[in-house]
């Protein structure tokens, strides 16, 4: 799984590629956490290239969505595969956090 | 039709149970989707024998067979960690008013959701033996609908 | 700018969740009033069924004793009087005359005149509150949620009570009511940013007389409903960063569908329910550092 960290202005972007299970999602969550650490609470989850997830992925998304949104920011996805979208239907995520089409569209919803 | 492969029971594994169920599953003509719901429920059991079972040690193993039988797909993983107990399974709480929290497990729910019948048989000697059934749909043929 | 939530500076963004409930969902005008007297803001109102009707009124800026009143003319067992034969007919002979997804036992003219009367063109994104209504598409199954259009459509939408009121159209897709989906909608706050999230809901009652097919199917939806309750809510107190504040009113008697003049009584029930989480609720939504 590979992560790739974009910051425009107040939000990060952080493409990721591959397939997030027990074994790459703590990579995940420190990427997540990093880009919090540094200041960047909002942040849009590009994921484009991400082609599976387990309920490893969804823990790691969870606990962003929560310490950006304590901070007063929030996590957003784009371009999340259907099989993904299936996995965060199942879990009831989608109810829960806003997902978008494209990047850009998850970038201007911040403001 | 039956094939299997023997894994380290670690995280870092669970690309290769996943190969090996995506393996079997074109093996078996089975749809994408019946495909993706396999693959998931094996990760999320092979998770819980990891961190369950063998305490998330990073000792032990996991057998994983996988038999095609006509429009079935049954997987079995065995292993020698602790046994799961009924205990560990989220609480369905139907006594309660709806303020209660109960604590619910996420990769339970996937299994569940993934896979049309669950075997457990306890065996911590012998092999722990969780036996996962699906029925795979059919691609050829449309099935007509009810009513 | 995103929403001034939690932070260093300001204070946190405070949401009311009216689940479904019927003539229960009035218990809301008691924590109104609570609110009001101690001065507490809200960002949001999210509404879903029974509880659209008393989140919109709120919403919309009416004070307590006018939505008492106006609920008292508008919920009440007229609306269930007019049978829909065309409805009956369709069921019994379908071949004969045709059947679909608009389904509903009672003729629906009433109810839609009384909204009507109530909320005339007020639209939802004009609400001196945010407002989201929730209701469920009927072929999807999935909540759908109305931050934007008439009021009565997104109401009438979301009241669509099966078998009863036959699913209502909104822009070429057919929706059901609300509680199929989700009783007591808290996602619709945690997804639009709220931190402090105060919820009613209620479980839908269980039948002591099953003596028609229409009970029969009554208490199969009360299962399925209040399990979806129940388990709803533990996973959104699960995914939300913050506090879920749940008020509970007690009701000592039981209230039926249109137990109208129960009314005040379940208002009142509400304010108690509401004054027992005060203290905490201060304490919440007082500044950060203050």
């Amino acid at each position: 799984m590979d992560v790739r960290v974009e910051r425009r202005e107040a939000i990060a972007v952080i493409g990721v590629t591959g397939s997030v299970d027990g074994a790459t999602a703590p990579g995940l969550a420190a990427a997540f956490r990093e880009e919090i650490g540094a200041g960047f609470i909002r942040i849009v989850g590009d994921f484009a290239g991400v082609d599976y997830t387990s309920s490893a992925g969804l823990r790691a998304l969870l606990e962003t969505v929560k310490e950006t949104r304590q901070r007063g920011g929030d996590l957003r996805l784009a371009a999340v595969q259907p099989d993904v979208r299936r996995v965060l239907e199942l879990a009831g995520f989608t109810g829960i956090l806003k997902l978008f089409g494209a990047v850009d569209e998850a970038v201007a919803s911040f403001s | 039709m039956r094939s299997g492969i023997t894994i380290a029971a670690r995280v870092e594994e669970l690309k290769a149970a996943r190969a090996f169920i995506e393996k079997a599953c074109a093996a078996a003509g089975a749809l994408d989707r019946d495909a993706f719901d396999l693959k998931l429920a094996v990760d999320e059991a092979c998770t819980n024998i990891i961190q369950h079972g063998y305490g998330g040690r990073g000792d032990g193993v996991i057998e994983l067979a996988c038999e095609i039988d006509t429009n079935t797909l049954r997987v079995t993983l065995v292993d020698r960690g602790r046994a799961f107990s009924p205990r560990d399974l989220p609480e369905t709480d139907t006594t309660s008013g709806w303020a209660e929290r109960p604590i619910g497990g996420l990769g339970w729910h996937f299994i569940r959701s993934s896979v049309d019948a669950i075997d457990y048989r306890a065996d911590p000697v012998n092999g722990n033996r969780l036996t996962l059934v699906k029925r795979l749909a059919v691609p050829q043929t449309k099935e007509k609908e009810i009513g | 700018m995103g929403a001034a939530g939690v932070g260093t500076v300001g204070r946190s963004r405070v949401a009311v969740v009216i689940g479904s409930g019927s003539v229960k969902c009035a218990a809301a005008l008691g924590l109104f009033k609570v609110l009001r007297r101690e001065a507490i803001p809200i960002d949001m109102v999210v509404g879903c069924s029974g509880g659209a009707i008393y989140a919109a009124m709120t919403a919309f800026g009416w004070d307590v004793d006018d939505a008492e009143r106006k609920t008292r003319t508008l919920w009440t067992r007229e609306l269930t009087r007019r049978r829909n034969t065309r409805a009956m007919l369709r069921a019994i002979l379908p071949q004969v005359f045709g059947f679909d997804e608009r389904f509903g036992l009672v003729d629906d003219r009433r109810i839609l005149a009384r909204l009507q009367d109530a909320f005339g063109d007020a639209r939802v994104e004009e609400a001196r509150i945010a407002l989201h209504l929730t209701a469920t598409d009927f072929h999807t199954g999935e909540q759908a949620v109305f931050s934007r259009g008439r009021a009565v459509d997104a109401i009438r939408a979301s009241i669509a009570i099966p078998y009863i009121f036959q699913p209502w159209t909104v822009e070429g897709r057919t929706y059901v009511d609300g509680f199929l989906s989700d009783p007591m909608p808290i996602g619709v706050a945690i997804k639009e940013g709220a931190d402090v999230i105060i919820t009613m809901g209620f479980e839908s009652p269980y039948q002591t007389n099953v003596s028609s097919v229409l009970r029969f199917a009554f208490q199969l939806s009360s299962i399925t409903s209040n399990n979806l309750l129940k388990a709803n809510y533990a996973f959104h107190n699960l995914a939300h960063h913050h506090e879920i504040l749940p008020i509970i009113p007690q009701f000592q008697q039981k209230i039926h569908l249109f137990d109208t003049e129960k009314i005040p009584y379940v208002i009142e029930e509400g304010e108690r329910a509401a004054e027992k989480q005060i203290p905490y609720l201060r304490q919440l939504v007082a500044p950060r550092g203050a």
